[in-house]
């Protein structure tokens, strides 16, 4: 393959990327020709040496929105950055993107969990203090007063689980940036592209 | 500049958090404990006694429209068209109970009124009632949620309609002495167990969706069952039931 031919395909595999990333990025391949032809070899030589420019476009893809996630922290962010390392392999649907829906499923479920003691708390509580002041019927199984205390508990309880639910988020986005960029690395071959 | 409410760090408000929940169920459990059942007597529940004489009737009407509990039906020697009692705690007030009396014909209406708001959290309304066997009867019972017990034993029962959404439905027969009743059963989810007199005709249409059926006594197969007493005097007893998930059970049994 020849030099314009290679970088034009690399061009369009990190499209996605920041204009002056691409510029650097080019500009760093262009130099390997230039240093190649230097020495001898041929553009062919040269390109098939490098690998293919799609695969190490998507490379760069990659670590790119990893980076950006980790920069500026979003669901948006990692949710692109893990596309981003799905797509170097299939492998990755099964290593990446699955247990990475697991995660997310489990961090929804405990927020919706916590959001509803924390809901029932008020209602419980709200509900016997109206049986106390003769509103309402008796239709408990305890006495008003401890269920009183009891929806102050469950309310402080679902907070506390929406509170371990951000805590636990902000562990797993660290982790799962931690884990693209190792598996990219393992992936590519490369310490850092 | 930039105003805002500032959150204190978050292990901070986990700590505290854990520290409210854990001293407030400790109250709560210690208020509990200390009160034991004794709170229930504060809030005691309502008891309406039903006392509905049958007055100069030839037949009766009796409709129960029950929304969640438990009834407990059987026959009764005295005059009275039905007696009894309903204990629950449901609201303020008990059960609409209307008699009214046409050409010689009785209607007995009982309607436990139904609260969306309410009935969810713990309404356990106990109907225990007695059937008088003088009249004869017509009898329709509407369950929404619970268990029906059904033992009308001497009560001349005439139809009988029962439609239950959820719940055990136990339905004694076994000791009906009229000349013939006409029967229909409608149930949604729960076990339902008849037991029939073996000294009358009885001819019935089963449908039962998820569950086990288990017929004794009768013959037949395909959801038609019959027991024939060859006898012209023989009272008869027509049956249809309609049951979606739940064991079903039919006997014929001996009178009691």
């Amino acid at each position: 393959m020849q030099k314009d031919k290679y970088l034009s395909q690399l061009r369009q595999a990190i499209r996605a990327l920041p204009e002056n990333e691409q510029e650097e990025i080019l500009a760093d391949y262009d130099e390997h020709f230039r240093m190649g032809i230097t020495d001898g070899r041929t553009e062919a030589e040269i390109a098939s040496a490098l690998g293919d420019p799609r695969s190490i476009g998507r490379e760069y893809a990659a670590v790119s929105l990893v980076n950006r996630a980790e920069e500026s922290p979003s669901a948006r962010g990692i949710g692109r950055a893990v596309l981003a390392t799905v797509g170097l392999g299939l492998f990755n649907l099964f290593v990446v993107f699955l247990p990475f829906l697991i995660l997310v499923f489990m961090i929804v479920l405990i927020l919706i969990i916590g959001f509803s003691i924390a809901c029932a708390g008020p209602f419980l509580a709200g509900y016997a203090v109206l049986i106390l002041i003769g509103v309402l019927p008796m239709q408990l199984d305890t006495p008003p007063l401890a269920a009183i205390f009891f929806g102050i508990g469950l309310t402080s309880s679902g907070l506390l689980m929406i509170a371990l639910d951000y805590w636990l988020t902000r562990i797993c986005y660290r982790q799962t940036i931690r884990y693209l960029r190792w598996n990219i690395e393992v992936i590519s071959g490369k310490e850092t592209l | 500049m930039k105003a805002g409410i500032k959150f204190p760090p978050l292990r901070q408000i986990i700590i505290w958090l854990f520290i409210i929940s854990a001293i407030s169920f400790a109250i709560g459990a210690i208020i509990a404990g200390i009160e034991g059942n004794s709170y229930k007597s504060k809030y005691q529940s309502t008891v309406t006694p039903v006392e509905i004489e049958s007055g100069e009737i030839d037949h009766a009407i009796v409709a129960l429209e029950i929304d969640s509990g438990s009834l407990n039906l059987s026959d009764d020697e005295s005059m009275s068209l039905m007696s009894g009692n309903i204990s629950g705690v449901h609201a303020q007030k008990g059960p609409d109970i209307s008699f009214t009396s046409t050409d010689r014909v009785g209607h007995l209406n009982m309607k436990q009124e139904s609260s969306m708001w309410l009935d969810p959290i713990s309404k356990e309304d106990q109907w225990n009632l007695t059937l008088g066997q003088k009249v004869p009867t017509s009898l329709s019972i509407m369950m929404n949620t619970g268990d029906l017990r059904i033992k009308p034993g001497d009560a001349n029962l005439t139809d009988l309609s029962i439609k239950q959404s959820t719940g055990d439905l136990i339905l004694d027969l076994s000791g009906w002495k009229g000349t013939h009743l006409m029967g229909s059963i409608d149930e949604g989810i729960g076990s339902m167990t008849i037991l029939l007199p073996a000294d009358a005709s009885i001819a019935t249409r089963v449908e039962n969706g998820i569950g086990s059926r288990s017929i004794l006594g009768l013959d037949g197969e395909k959801g038609t069952y019959y027991h024939t007493v060859q006898d012209s005097q023989t009272p008869v007893i027509s049956l249809s039931v309609n049951q979606g998930i739940g064991d079903l059970t039919m006997k014929v049994v001996n009178g009691s």
